[in-house]
């Protein structure tokens, strides 16, 4: 637990001292606030229920690059640098490594996310939207751009060049984004499987109306487990090349 | 130790190979036979060659190596037992092993169940490590790698990898298949139930009778709770209304006297009159009745507490509610279903007076109102005289006229005292973005009421009480002529423009020079008392007969129509007062509350803030506190190192 607190101060530092983190979040912000001007409140009169639940929808999509573009970084740059060397030789197991730099993206993530905050209120100044519908859309989020997030580590443990790493996790990020999509076209038991397995289409949706499902917390926290399990065994790997 | 050549790294691949041609055969070309024998006996008997050839590697290698191939050939093994399973579980598979009949106990066999879970189950867990051990195998191999235990020591620990991972995945998926099915759930979404509104506590302390309000719930019942707390309210705001908690079961006649068959109804009742509220004893169907709660008692009041009203609706001229004429206007509004719903809801039967009717001979002796709702053709002298005749025995009259129609109301302008203006108004400053460009200037929005009865919820003076009103004339004094020596009617201004709204002679929507921002009047409360009222009361008649006439004259039709009235409610409180007023019912003016979702529409000059705050403001914060915190933090590092 020790190392994956000094790892995971670390990480949160470099990300609230470099300038990158702060592009990343106000890029993030003009695109929510696009979304939220142009399409969530749009040009009649929509009922504030229906513009908050849009609001959540288009802030999914911004999470989701938000949490690529902050992970790539988190391994391959290291590799690229040299210093993972250092990680890997040091007492420090690799899940330790996989867990701090994890929670420190989910960290500065989650600030991006809740910064947000402030559309959400401007609706309740004239509509009739619940505080507690307000929470469990940001939930959704927070636990989306945590499955994002993983993803988009296990694409930064696969190469050093973080480039590559964005492809392979936005890649990872779209395609299980549009299983759903794909299932339509499948016939029983695969259909059923493509569409639960689907990251968006199935298991956001109830966040966005403000209902809240077990079934769907544990989805994403499945999919957070798994590809960070998957980038703890990769690194583990790439220990004996 | 030496070690024997093992079997080849290309065995595993064709073991996987002929996995997917049993797959190909069994699931996608089954309905095929040439195919799917081919592709199935294919793949069987390379799966058969495989693990006879990685057995007998097995069995000949020596030490390290014997112990990778048993690694692999462990993985391959699993994967049969995989198949076997599967092929159990199918239907031939059932037949020929005699499990296909039922359980000892009767029930239906459960294997099929959990073969289905198992046979992935053991595949996944089998092939991964597999797979993940022939890759650990092949690269140390490429690589040329050192002592032989760091190879058998890489393949087994890819293939725990392997084995942890494919494990992992499978329970993930056991558990969110008993989560799925056990699902709990939380609705954390707007919902409230509605108060009494001032409009309903108005009505029910202005009442001289008893109102007696049965609640037909359970006796432990959400829905019931939701109930208590808004006719508890109610009761407490008069002690007029009387509450009574029935079961139905104890008290089946009681039940029976009101037709009461199921739980969470609802009866108000005055004397032998009675109405009913259906609002259902489950909650989730329940709650969009209780976030109408006040608004469905409201309706449900006017009908027990007086017999229905009627309101006459002129047609034939190409107004509102002509089905002839029925057609949106060149600015797209048009149609009267919300204005009628309305009536409806207010106890008020909507009756069309048209030539057929007897518009042109005399209003019908019934009518509480007449309703003029932007007729665009001119209306016949005989109907503007029968319209005369009706004020000037103390009718009451909703007039709608409209930049677009027929603004000649002959007689009635004298009457009234009120002129009608058909030149349009418009603001550059205070109006909707509807179609975003310049004719949205026609949408003006105005705040500005009197303290009328006619606008007692608009004239609160809250902001957003703002009307919509979509292509507008104005009001004036209509001049009296010199012979006439009444005294001069003084109309009262209830709803006028803000100051930025100008005249628009050219129609160009655009502010020229010229043309003068003004307040001006859109909408007028006229009542007269009457040259001769009526001495001796009709005895068929319960209310006591007016003494005055009453008339709302309205400088735009089409804040009226359907498309208008759907999108802003506070338009529709408007017609509430209006009506009430009119129908001599101003002491029951209020509003109703309900917590049903509301429509978000901005003004211009809000759209502006809410662009600028969401589209730059905040990423420009953000972005300016981040670089700053960055090279403060830069700074304080150089300084130290400086040091």
């Amino acid at each position: 637990m020790r190392a994956t607190s000094v790892i995971f101060r670390r990480e949160l530092g470099a990300y609230l001292r470099s300038p990158l983190g702060y592009v990343v979040a106000a890029i993030a912000l003009l695109l929510d606030g696009i979304l939220f001007q142009g399409l969530a409140l749009g040009a009649g009169a929509r009922l504030s229920a229906t513009v908050l639940a849009d609001f959540f929808q288009f802030s999914s999509v911004t999470t989701g690059i938000a949490a690529v573009a902050l992970s790539v970084r988190l391994l391959a740059e290291e590799r690229q640098a040299g210093t993972l060397v250092l990680l890997n030789t040091s007492p420090v197991r690799d899940s330790a490594i996989v867990l701090g730099k994890f929670f420190a993206a989910l960290v500065f993530l989650a600030a991006i996310t809740a910064i947000t905050i402030y559309m959400p209120l401007l609706i309740m100044v004239n509509g009739k939207i619940s505080l507690g519908h307000v929470a469990v859309g940001y939930l959704g989020l927070f636990l989306f751009g945590a499955a994002a997030l993983s993803m988009g580590v296990f694409a930064s443990s696969l190469t050093r060049h973080q480039l590559i790493a964005a492809a392979v996790g936005a890649a990872l990020v779209g395609a299980s984004s549009l299983l759903f999509v794909l299932s339509q076209r499948l016939n029983p038991p695969l259909k059923d499987l493509f569409a639960d397995l689907d990251m968006w289409a199935r298991h956001f949706p109830p966040f966005m109306k403000g209902v809240l499902h077990v079934r769907h917390v544990f989805y994403y926290l499945a999919v957070t487990y798994f590809f960070l399990l998957l980038s703890t065994k990769t690194l583990e790997a790439k220990r004996w090349q | 130790m030496a070690m024997r050549r093992g079997a080849p790294s290309w065995l595993t691949l064709a073991f996987a190979a002929a996995l997917v041609a049993l797959f190909l055969g069994e699931r996608l070309l089954s309905t095929i036979p040439t195919f799917r024998l081919l592709f199935s006996l294919t793949g069987a008997a390379v799966l058969l060659a495989t693990f006879v050839w990685r057995l007998t590697a097995w069995l000949a290698a020596e030490g390290k190596r014997r112990r990778v191939e048993r690694i692999l050939l462990l993985g391959q093994l699993g994967c049969a037992v995989a198949l076997l399973v599967y092929f159990v579980s199918s239907e031939e598979g059932m037949r020929w092993s005699g499990l296909d009949g039922a359980s000892p106990d009767g029930t239906e066999s459960r294997w099929p169940t959990i073969a289905g879970v198992l046979w992935p189950i053991l595949l996944f867990a089998s092939l991964l490590p597999l797979l993940l051990a022939q890759w650990a195998h092949g690269a140390a191999r490429h690589l040329r790698a050192g002592p032989a235990h760091v190879e058998a020591f890489r393949v087994a620990e890819s293939a725990a990898s392997g084995l942890t991972i494919s494990m992992a995945a499978s329970a993930l998926f056991l558990f969110a298949y008993v989560t799925a099915e056990l699902d709990a759930k939380v609705d954390a979404s707007y919902f409230r139930t509605s108060m009494p509104g001032s409009a309903i506590t108005n009505m029910v302390k202005a009442m001289d009778k008893k109102l007696r309000v049965l609640l037909f719930f359970p006796a432990i019942n959400d829905v019931r709770d939701e109930a208590a707390s808004y006719f508890g309210e109610l009761s407490r705001a008069s002690s007029n209304v009387q509450l009574e908690w029935i079961d139905r079961v104890s008290q089946p006649q009681l039940a029976r006297k009101h037709r009461v068959t199921r739980e969470g109804t609802v009866i108000l009742a005055i004397d032998e009159q009675s109405e009913r509220i259906e609002v259902g004893d489950e909650m989730r169907s329940a709650r969009q009745t209780l976030r109408q709660l006040d608004e469905k008692v409201h309706q449900a009041f006017l009908k027990v507490a007086r017999p229905a009203r009627v309101a006459y609706v002129m047609t034939g001229h190409g107004e509102l509610n002509d089905q002839a004429g029925v057609q949106p206007d060149e600015d797209g509004f048009g149609g009267w279903t919300v204005l009628k719903q309305v009536l409806t809801a207010m106890n008020y039967q909507a009756r069309t007076l048209g030539l057929a009717q007897g518009s042109a001979e005399d209003v019908p002796a019934d009518a509480t109102m007449v309703m003029v709702l932007g007729p665009k053709s001119a209306l016949l002298k005989e109907e503007i005289a029968a319209l005369d005749r009706y004020l000037s025995r103390g009718g009451s009259l909703f007039l709608a006229l409209d930049p677009l129609g027929n603004s000649e109301v002959g007689t009635l302008e004298h009457r009234l005292g009120v002129h009608f203006d058909p030149v349009w108004l418009a603001d550059d400053r205070a109006f909707v973005p509807f179609r975003r460009n310049h004719d949205d200037h026609r949408m003006i929005v105005t705040a500005s009421f009197s303290s009328h009865a006619a606008v007692t919820t608009l004239g609160r003076g809250r902001n957003e009480n703002a009307i919509v009103v979509p292509g507008t004339g104005h009001l004036t004094e209509s001049a009296q002529p010199a012979s006439e020596k009444k005294p001069t009617i003084r109309p009262t201004w209830i709803v006028r423009s803000l100051a930025s709204t100008f005249v628009d002679p050219n129609a160009n929507s655009t502010f020229d020079a010229g043309e003068k921002r003004d307040v001006y009047n859109l909408a007028a409360a006229v009542e007269q008392q009457l040259d001769t009222p009526p001495t001796l009361p009709d005895p068929s008649k319960k209310d006591a007969p007016p003494q005055t006439l009453r008339a709302l004259f309205f400088a735009d039709s089409d804040m009226f129509s359907d498309f208008v009235l759907a999108k802003a409610p506070t338009n529709l409180a408007l017609v509430v007062d209006s009506l009430k007023w009119l129908g001599r019912e101003e002491k029951f003016a209020g509003e109703t509350v309900s917590e049903k979702d509301v429509l978000i529409q901005h003004t211009q000059g809000k759209d502006v803030a809410w662009f600028y705050s969401t589209i730059i403001g905040a990423p420009v914060l953000v972005l300016l506190v981040g670089l700053f915190w960055v090279f403060r933090h830069r700074r304080h590092a150089e300084g130290r190192k400086a040091q």
